[in-house]
């Protein structure tokens, strides 16, 4: 009985595929939109209000719970909460988006050198792309971050270094797919230099699956971000970063004050969230054997 | 011009060709045919600079090819369609052999119109075209053509080997076919090898 309906509702989209299609496709679309709007919204408001009343030092509206005139409340210092938060966020998707651009970019170098410049370079990168899946992101990150000496710049070569070899892989194995194509060959013939075949003829078809790598990449470098400021080696405290505030609101916790620690978590896994299936649904879509479910 | 000798080439331990000999001429058209599988195709991609020989050598006008710039022997594919880049357009893809000469495109019957479509918008007897006029850049002394119309319908076929070989005369190119028609290789060719024939010495090479 159950069955029915879904048959149905299976051979109907079959009749249409071309319609089923745009409107995954524009769903997609406007879901993207709306987030890269709200994300600018987000920047906006965080950068004209940055530094303003929400961030003053209040001891008289201090460890207030959420109100209408503090929707998250305010911490141990009468500070809004609602302010910290989106100025938090906004510094964890800055550093985000750098660190995961600079993955992929390390990524996109690698997988193509390992595929392009001979046995040697392979088993190199090969060998590296090993050492660092072998070993928890996290302890990496630990290391490089404390290497070198904690703060934005720790915590981007951090991230940007422990993040690229899955991503690698894929470029890899894509680009010795491509460079056995019978156009390459032609191409060598005609005397052009690897660098020159690696850059015209298959950086561009990998640009999808850079894309969709950089989008997924994300959620992960705002997560090990927040992870590694969190345990202290990554932004410093007088940089809200969310990892810092909810750090911070570890010691309130015992007093009660769970707004702290909440809605700037809360926060974080939306975000997160959003950037993830965004990053599916690029993949999806871009990638011809999946664009038609 | 091309002077083949003795080359061989193996892959995993198991020798694909060996001790092939032959030499062309400029201007001469050679055909030559085979059975399928015997290595006709392999043989192609070595003498364009595609693999290089385990052992032996190929001379182009007297010297090994150099390592840098255009490969003296071009070849043309059967599938041009796997032979251009899918995402360039005709334009882009003349270009990468040197900007073409109007009247070499003229020679070729290829229409200015083509050259701002996608590979994908023309039919394999134009995009064959497109792939031979790259193939004939100025630095190209040998052409190579392996089953390069076997795809087409004879008036097609009859139409590009015409136009390649006016322009291989023109230039006193040295023009090598392998194919299995044994009608059209008749039709074209100034000389014919069978496969057998190339291997320079192979009667006598008795193991004792």
């Amino acid at each position: 009985m159950m069955e029915r309906p879904e048959m149905k509702a299976a051979t109907q989209r079959k009749a249409v595929p071309a319609a089923s299609l745009p409107s995954g496709r524009l769903r997609l679309l406007v879901g993207a939109a709306l987030l890269v709007a709200a994300l600018l919204g987000l920047g906006l408001w965080a950068s004209l209000s940055g530094g303003g009343e929400g961030l003053r030092t209040n001891l008289a509206e201090r460890s207030l719970p959420p109100s209408w005139g503090h929707p998250l409340g305010t911490d141990w210092l009468g500070r809004d909460m609602l302010v910290r938060t989106v100025q938090g966020l906004w510094l964890s998707l800055q550093v985000g988006l750098l660190a995961s651009l600079a993955g992929t970019a390390i990524a996109a170098a690698a997988g193509l050198s390992a595929a392009l410049l001979g046995r040697t370079a392979d088993r190199i990168v090969s060998w590296l792309m090993d050492l660092f899946l072998s070993l928890p992101h996290l302890v990496t990150l630990i290391l490089i971050a404390f290497v070198c000496g904690g703060g934005l710049r720790g915590v981007l070569i951090g991230v940007a270094l422990t993040h690229w070899p899955s991503l690698a892989r894929l470029i890899r194995a894509e680009a010795m797919q491509l460079r056995s194509a019978d156009y390459v060959a032609v191409s060598r013939s005609l005397g052009k230099s690897r660098v020159w075949i690696m850059t015209r003829h298959l950086l561009p078809h990998l640009l999808p699956q850079l894309l969709t790598g950089c989008l997924l990449l994300f959620p992960h470098a705002i997560l090990h971000e927040a992870a590694i400021t969190f345990i202290g080696l990554g932004l410093p405290p007088d940089q809200p970063a969310i990892g810092v505030i909810l750090s911070e609101s570890m010691r309130y916790l015992n007093a009660g004050l769970w707004w702290l620690a909440v809605f700037p978590g809360v926060a974080l896994l939306l975000l997160v969230g959003a950037f993830d299936r965004l990053g599916h649904a690029a993949s999806a879509l871009l990638d011809p054997g999946r664009s038609q479910q | 011009m091309l002077e083949v000798d003795k080359v061989g080439i193996h892959l995993g331990g198991r020798w694909l060709l060996r001790d092939m000999s032959l030499t062309l001429e400029a201007g001469e058209v050679v055909g030559i045919s085979g059975d399928s599988g015997v290595g006709k195709s392999t043989l192609a991609r070595m003498l364009a600079g595609h693999l290089a020989p385990d052992e032996g050598e190929v001379r182009y006008g007297g010297r090994p090819a150099a390592r840098r710039g255009p490969h003296p022997a071009q070849l043309v594919l059967q599938h041009p369609e796997r032979a251009v880049n899918p995402r360039w357009r005709i334009r882009r893809i003349l270009a990468e052999a040197g900007a073409p000469e109007p009247s070499l495109l003229e020679a070729l019957q290829i229409a200015p119109s083509w050259l701002d479509r996608w590979p994908l918008e023309l039919s394999g007897g134009e995009l064959q075209r497109v792939c031979i006029a790259r193939a004939l850049g100025p630095a190209t002394r040998v052409l190579i053509a392996d089953e390069m119309t076997a795809m087409l319908d004879a008036l097609t076929q009859a139409g590009i080997w015409r136009a390649a070989l006016g322009v291989a005369q023109e230039r006193g190119l040295g023009v090598l076919a392998i194919s299995h028609d044994e009608a059209l290789l008749e039709r074209i060719c100034t000389r014919r090898l069978r496969w057998e024939e190339l291997r320079g010495d192979a009667t006598t090479v008795m193991m004792p």
